[in-house]
């Protein structure tokens, strides 16, 4: 039978139809004025689980912050560099076995319940302490909450735990979610995981995937005048490009994170309307390591790890690399969280010579080739910035005779490679540093990790005294006292150099001028933004 | 064919280093040991991969899809969402790209040699050249940062309310920049291909017959030399289609439109098997659809097709 439906002249006309329907002249586009206060933020990572409470990490944080609280958020001005948010105050008993909460009053969650103690020992026993990510170190040893009546907790430890950490951690660790809602089910898999009900100053109104998150105001909440916004829309821009585009279309107020890459911030911060704000993450400091796997002979000696720490440059990678962005290290806490860093420890000045004659002195001259021996190196590809220090430390060590073979591979693949397999010499890692060096950075270098466990000690590093010194500040209380064992356990890490810290960053946010109170915080970006407003 | 096609994806995923799992304590920023193997317990991932292919198999068996790991959701419900987009992007810059390749190329193809038939060529050389990110680029800070005149990104403007025709189109606003993109590279490989497959029809003995009959040359143009020379066209239509399924991958991305390029992208960096391969299912399923579908146009362009049908 022959096909005689479409004729070919129809078809030619309805590939024109077509053609002209995407042709279409463009029509004048809806002003996007601030008249109703909705802030457009890019967004560039959308959480498969968006609870805080399970997932403390800054992309979840980054949108859940609005809806669900913390018992404290971090502050520049705060008593312990604390803001009250759902706990009124914090009260540490001498023996360290117990810390009271005193909790808010008249806060309503967002379906109308009144938020009380239950909700906070529900949070803490049934979800941060065995779910949670970071929850499960920082509350290792809580072992009951006690809700003496509606707006107490008191939370009991088995064994003496600091309130200096319990403080340090409750901007990251400490969001609360109703009991109501999570009690008697499943909690991995409760659909408020997504659509989250919380007690903060916007309510979760709509996603829709890959495109966007809308939040809208709370109309009930706590804050006298807050918040100051009506509408929170997350817009996801996956092309970095995209966000700086957007920005300087209007078609967004701000990127956070440093959605805009570094590159391209000279340019931007030329355009009228477009601010550069570098405050703001000084609670959430990135810092630039290079891990070290110990099980490899030449490595396990002090000496070539003296002369590799020796060999880099920092001033050339803060330059080069960050634009600028960055502070040299000096160890592994970080400038930024000022009650712990210690500045009086070894130091590496950049001397290719000094790391040259300690290589000799090791015993690993240079062979006919100019090459000592050669090294696999494995960069992260998290950052632009862990990749291109790649690039550099290979040049770097080719200076001192060293033969590195960078290695990349995408996310996966990486963190299979180094922290599983342990298949790396040299690898380049981000950990970060969340306000207290027991929550996430002793683990770098504490000893009996199990394989599997990302950003931890995964090169086979064994010291006996850094590990009693870690064990020992786990159980002191006296926050002075504790602070000095970190003194310590510096200057341990920066002598015996089990990993070397380079440098430490925090985000840049790029926003329009009409967006006001921007950074007020050291967590801003994820923060409740309940003051956050637009002049119009 | 498509149990072939799932299982090398199976395979080829698995020999990927990393798994789910990893890539998700990443999302995180960490995690112990004990929370990774409640993971790979939960999502099976502790099975061999035999147990798993089989599993997967006899699930797809019932038409089940399965689970994505990376988004939390049914395979088969992220596919029906995200499809719509792609087909609209990859329609529309098919389109453009048939369309305008066409008919640029008969214009070029009407007159071999002369200097319309150059400056044509040589334009269709240079789009040709251009990778199609780049141009997503230049098109974007152009028309949507410089100019103004249309949105840089996205599919349609957010939380607008619109609906019906408004909403329409608002979207065909947003589509043009990407469909732009996309489809003036393909064009370029139409126009080429129409222009050289007219040069050769010219050649052939029915034209010179046509000539002598005394027919207008646009008649010539139109009704002889074009019509026979699409018939290499609606066949690259066909190859092109698939390309164009990995093109939509980088033009998704630069204008932020959720389609199945996209999708397909963040199932491989999540190392979503079941995700992935329900993708890769679908596509190799548009791909057999659009080829059947110009065997049908086929047999329409030209009768001989046909007509070997009938005789048998």
């Amino acid at each position: 039978m022959r096909m005689n439906l479409l004729s070919r002249r129809r078809l030619l006309q309805s590939g024109s139809a077509l053609l002209a329907m995407v042709a279409m002249p463009a029509l004048p586009r809806a002003k996007e004025k601030a008249s109703g206060g909705r802030l457009i933020v890019a967004a560039d990572s959308e959480p498969k689980n968006l609870n805080p409470a399970i997932v403390a990490s800054n992309g979840v944080f980054f949108i859940a912050s609005k809806v669900i609280e913390p018992l404290a958020e971090a502050a520049f001005n705060g008593e312990g560099g604390l803001a009250r948010r759902l706990a009124t105050s914090w009260e540490g008993s001498e023996d360290g076995l117990s810390v009271t909460f005193k909790l808010r009053e008249g806060v309503k969650w967002h379906d109308g319940r009144a938020f009380t103690s239950a909700d906070v020992a529900y949070s803490a026993m049934n979800v941060w302490k065995p779910l949670q990510n970071l929850g499960r170190i920082v509350f290792a040893n809580l072992e009951a909450v006690d809700t003496p009546d509606a707006n107490t907790a008191v939370f009991r430890f088995s064994r003496p735990t600091p309130l200096q950490l319990i403080r340090n951690a409750l901007p990251v660790v400490s969001s609360v979610i109703p009991k109501h809602v999570f009690d008697g089910t499943d909690i991995a898999s409760n659909p408020a995981n997504t659509k989250l009900i919380g007690t903060g100053p916007f309510r979760f109104a709509e996603y829709k995937p890959g495109e966007f998150y809308r939040l809208t105001r709370n109309e009930d909440y706590w804050g006298k005048g807050e918040p100051k916004l009506d509408e929170i829309i997350f817009r996801v821009l996956p092309d970095r490009a995209g966000a700086a585009s957007a920005l300087e279309a209007e078609e967004i107020h701000l990127a956070a994170f440093s959605a805009v890459p570094l590159s391209d911030l000279d340019r931007i911060s030329k355009v009228p309307g477009i601010e550069v704000i570098s405050k703001g993450y000084e609670a959430l400091t990135y810092q630039l390591v290079v891990e070290i796997n110990h099980r490899r002979k030449e490595l396990a000696d002090l000496k070539v790890r003296q002369a590799i720490a020796h060999a880099i440059n920092k001033k050339f990678v803060i330059d080069t690399i960050f634009l600028g962005h960055a502070t040299a290290s000096t160890g592994p806490v970080p400038k930024s969280a000022s009650e712990f860093y210690d500045p009086d420890v070894t130091t590496y000045p950049f001397d290719t010579a000094k790391a040259n004659a300690l290589l000799d002195e090791a015993g690993y001259a240079k062979g006919s080739n100019g090459v000592r021996f050669s090294l696999k190196l494995r960069p992260a590809p998290y950052f632009n910035e862990t990749k291109q220090f790649g690039y550099y430390l290979r040049q770097a060590l080719a200076a001192i005779g060293i033969d590195a073979t960078l290695v990349n591979a995408d996310a996966a693949a990486h963190q299979k490679a180094v922290y599983t397999d342990h298949d790396f010499d040299l690898a380049v890692g981000p950990p970060v540093f969340r306000g207290d060096p027991a929550i996430s950075t002793t683990i770098l270098v504490q000893s009996g990790i199990p394989a599997g466990v990302p950003f931890s000690n995964q090169g086979g590093y064994e010291n006996k005294a850094l590990d009693a010194l870690v064990a020992k500040a786990s159980e002191t209380i006296d926050a002075e006292a504790r602070t000095e064992i970190y003194r310590q356990f510096q200057k341990i890490v920066t002598a015996d150099l089990p990993l070397i810290n380079v440098a430490e960053w925090g985000f840049i946010t790029v926003a329009r001028n009409t967006v006001l109170n921007v950074a007020d915080n050291p967590r801003w970006a994820v923060s409740n933004w309940a003051d956050t407003a637009l002049r119009s | 064919m498509l149990l072939i096609v799932v299982v090398l994806t199976f395979l080829l995923l698995q020999s990927a280093s990393g798994d789910a799992v990893d890539a998700y304590l990443l999302s995180m920023g960490g995690g112990d040991a004990a929370i990774a193997q409640s993971l790979r317990q939960s999502y099976g991932l502790d099975q061999s991969e035999i147990a798993r292919l089989w599993l997967y198999l006899s699930s797809l068996a019932r038409l089940d899809l399965g689970w994505s790991v990376a988004f939390g959701r049914p395979v088969a419900d992220l596919i029906l969402e995200r499809l719509p987009n792609t087909l609209l992007l990859m329609g529309s810059a098919t389109a453009l790209a048939f369309g305008l390749g066409t008919s640029l190329g008969i214009v070029a193809g009407a007159r071999p040699e002369s200097t319309t038939d150059k400056v044509v060529s040589a334009l269709s050389l240079i789009l040709y050249a251009i990778p199609s990110f780049w141009l997503g680029l230049v098109l974007s800070i152009v028309f949507a940062v410089q100019l103004r005149w249309l949105p840089s990104s996205g599919i349609e403007t957010i939380a607008s309310g619109k609906s019906g025709f408004a909403r329409a189109a608002d979207i065909a606003l947003h589509l043009i920049l990407p469909v732009g993109a996309l489809g003036v590279i393909y064009m370029a490989l139409f126009l080429r291909v129409m222009r050289s497959a007219m040069a050769e029809v010219w050649k052939l003995d029915f034209v010179a017959f046509a000539r002598a009959k005394g027919l207008s040359r646009s008649r010539i143009v139109l009704r002889h030399v074009a019509r026979n020379a699409l018939l290499p066209l609606v066949t690259m239509l066909g190859l092109q289609s698939a390309a164009m399924l990995g093109g939509s991958v980088v033009i998704e991305s630069i204008f932020a439109i959720p389609g199945f390029g996209r999708l397909a992208q963040e199932a491989v960096t999540g190392r979503d098997t079941p995700l992935l391969i329900g993708i890769i299912l679908t596509s190799a399923l548009l791909v057999v659809l659009v080829n059947l579908l110009l065997d049908l146009v086929y047999a329409l362009l030209d009768p001989r097709v046909g007509a070997a049908e009938e005789g048998a």
